[in-house]
């Protein structure tokens, strides 16, 4: 867990990320090499970001506000360690727990409890951590009695629920979300805003996409405005979203 | 820096080939019988003086060859030129080999037994002849002791490098550690999707390999003929390793590809795949194993002390599936290709390799191939502590052992170069 002494919470040089676009997905060795003789290989080098570079300080929860295709998914999940950028360095003081898509490696065969142990073993969590946590995440995602239905047969918000409850049950140094708040019902969201301001008030950092400009608001200190991989604006949550909005 | 770790890695993968090679190609076995014959050509009166000496020696007589004998050494000094010997088989007269020989010690191969054995030495050329022993192995030579300790050095240098402070092979030992319950999960779920909906359940495990069995032991003992003692358990145990191999590497090979979910989703070390896939199938050759434990008595090989070692083939048949498996895995995530070809690859490595017949029944220079084989090594080796009752020797031991950690090395470093522009493709 050991916070190092980074004096921020993240810090993000330079980063640019480069997809290649071949113009058409090559899956065989027949095929490319069969381009590779006539010369056909193309690749469309799209930058989903450029140039990105923005420090979040310590307890601070920092929104990013953009479009659709802007690149946020992409520079959380760089600096989540899920991908590598192209270009430029990402840090990060202390752990993450990514809030990107929620539930990963869930089985839907599987029940909730299965699941629970599961997507906890994803996140890393060693086992007896999970036993000695699995209380908490059932109180808290209010969904004790279908915790042996096979997670196939719950709705998309009580599976959001259970994901969002195994992924904050830690106390993580940066919280990554992705406009997964969205999905449960008012009082969830609310439960779900309250377990984030426990969190921060621990000196938990976080870092938010969402669509909505209200949550950005309310919620946020920074923020930073991305339109088609570039920082377009970076400042006061208020001040972005004002920005943002007069698009 | 990465240019420069990946050009050291490939050194050091070089160094341990070569010297993997140096082992592999000499015929060393530490249990070589020697029968030191000296006094007894001394005793026929060919040779009255020490040291012997071409004064009086043009040919000596060997009585009784000892059983196995496939080399003759002679040690000479003072020899003023080659010397020219021939060798004869004194029960048809007819000549079986001719060399040349010189100072300190030569080995003449023999190229088969033979029980009564002359040779004859070229007139003209004065040596002394300091001893003579026949042997059924060439001894342990330095260059093969060079090059384990060059294979062991590479190793550890490498293992130091990977260690060294700000690289990231060692932090990797770290960070898995924290996964290993989630290799333990995945594991587990594996074992549960195979199972689900059968009303036996892991019971399949230890009855596949029975049924196999029948299988092959009707075809193989009543439709063609076998003259392999024990036919079954041989079959079972050749099965067994083949098995794990080719289960193992079969799976990793789709692990990445797979795993994309997760892998898009979440941070995870991504060798955690294919390592995974190689364990769920060391599980279900533990189930099988315990088949093939129970069919081994009942088929008519008694169970020795030895079997106590069957973990030793077992683990270097899973490391090796580990660093294919990772070769596999990360080829796969760039050119779905391979998991084509490797169906039909892994069809025609089962011929190659004695697993449904005995190496014995193949022609001389067939059996040549096996030497490129690491699955020959592992199925003799298994084979040898579950029904022959041997412990194999160090020079199989070191086969074996290159093979794997070679191979997992190799992966190793393949799938860390590549592992970052999986996501890319997959
Ligand atoms: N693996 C990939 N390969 C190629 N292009 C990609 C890949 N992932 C993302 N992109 C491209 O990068 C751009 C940014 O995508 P990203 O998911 O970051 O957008 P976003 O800002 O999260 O959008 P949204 O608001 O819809 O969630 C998109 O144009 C997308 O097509
Ligand atoms: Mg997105």
């Amino acid at each position: 867990m050991g916070v190092t002494d980074l004096p921020n919470a993240i810090e993000v040089n330079d980063v640019s990320m480069v997809f290649n676009m071949t113009e058409d997905k090559v899956l065989s060795i027949k095929e490319y090499l069969l381009k590779f003789v006539q010369g056909k290989i193309r690749y469309r080098a799209f930058f989903a970001l450029t140039g990105v570079t923005f420090t979040v300080e310590k307890g601070d929860i920092f929104g990013i506000v953009g479009l659709n295709g802007s690149g946020k998914s992409t520079l959380l999940k760089i600096i989540s360690g899920i991908m590598k950028p192209t270009l430029g360095k990402v840090s990060v003081a202390g752990s993450i727990a990514p809030l990107i898509e929620l539930g990963a490696g869930f089985n839907m065969e599987l029940t909730a409890r299965e699941n629970i142990f599961l997507n906890a073993s994803v996140l890393g969590y060693s086992k007896q951590y999970i036993k000695d946590k699995f209380d908490e995440i059932v109180e808290f995602s209010e969904m004790r009695s279908f915790l042996d239905v096979p997670m196939k047969n719950y709705s998309s918000g009580m599976v959001a629920r259970i994901g969002f409850a195994v992924a904050t049950v830690t106390k993580p140094s940066v919280l990554i979300i992705d406009e997964i708040l969205g999905v449960g019902d008012f009082l969830f969201q609310q439960k779900c805003e309250k377990r984030i301001n426990d969190l921060m008030s621990g000196g938990t950092t976080v870092l938010l996409v969402s669509h909505s400009i209200e949550q950005i608001r309310s919620m946020c200190k920074h923020a930073m405005w991305l339109e088609k991989g570039h920082m377009k604006m970076i400042g006061e949550a208020s001040n972005v979203c004002m920005a943002y909005q007069g698009v | 820096m990465k240019a420069k770790l990946t050009w050291f890695a490939l050194f050091l993968i070089g160094v341990m080939f070569v010297s993997f090679a140096t082992v592999v190609i000499g015929d060393v076995d530490l249990r070589a019988k020697h029968t030191d014959i000296t006094e007894k050509a001394r005793y026929t009166g060919f040779i009255t003086e020490q040291p012997l000496s071409t004064g009086e020696l043009s040919f000596i007589d060997i009585d009784d060859m000892p059983q196995g004998t496939k080399y003759v050494e002679l040690k000479l000094s003072n020899a003023s030129d080659k010397v020219k010997v021939t060798l004869f088989d004194n029960a048809t007269t007819e000549q079986i080999i001719e060399a040349g020989i010189s100072n300190g010690r030569n080995f003449i191969d023999l190229q088969g037994y033979y029980q009564y054995v002359q040779i004859r030495f070229a007139p003209n050329v004065s040596f002394d002849l300091l001893n003579l022993r026949l042997s059924n192995h060439l001894p342990l030579r330095v260059r093969h002791i060079l090059g384990f300790i060059l294979f062991l050095s590479a190793w550890t240098a490498f293992m130091v490098f990977a260690g060294r402070k700000g690289n990231v092979t060692f932090a990797h030992i770290a960070i898995f550690k924290r996964y290993i319950y989630l290799l333990i999960n995945l594991v587990k779920m594996d074992f549960a999707t195979k199972y689900r909906r059968s009303v036996l359940g892991v019971l399949w495990s230890v009855l596949n390999p029975l049924l196999m069995m029948i299988v092959m032991y009707t075809v193989f003992s009543k439709l063609f003929r076998v003259t392999v003692p024990n036919y079954p358990v041989f079959y079972l145990t050749g099965t067994l390793i083949f098995g794990l191999m080719s289960e193992a590497t079969g799976n990793a090979l789709g692990s990445v590809v797979g795993s994309a979910g997760l892998i898009k989703k979440v941070y995870i070390p991504k060798y955690i795949f294919p390592i995974e896939k190689c364990m769920f199938a060391l599980v279900n050759t533990i189930f099988s194993f315990v088949a093939v434990l129970i069919l081994t008595p009942i088929l008519g090989v008694p169970l020795r002390p030895t079997v106590l070692l069957f973990f030793i083939p077992i683990l270097y048949t899973l490391v090796f599936s580990m660093g294919l498996g990772m070769i596999l895995a990360a080829g796969n995530a760039f050119f779905r290709d391979i998991g084509h070809l490797y169906g039909v690859l892994i069809t025609m490595w089962q011929f190659l390799t004695p697993v449904i017949y005995s190496e014995d029944a193949v022609p001389m220079e067939v059996r040549a191939v096996f030497v490129f084989n690491p699955m020959y090594y592992y199925v003799k080796y298994f084979r040898d502590v579950m029904m022959y009752n041997r412990i194999p020797d160090l020079r199989q031991n070191m086969i074996c052992l290159a093979w794997s950690v070679s191979f997992l090395i190799v992966g190793l470093v393949v799938f860390k170069v590549k592992q970052d522009k999986f996501i890319l493709y997959i």
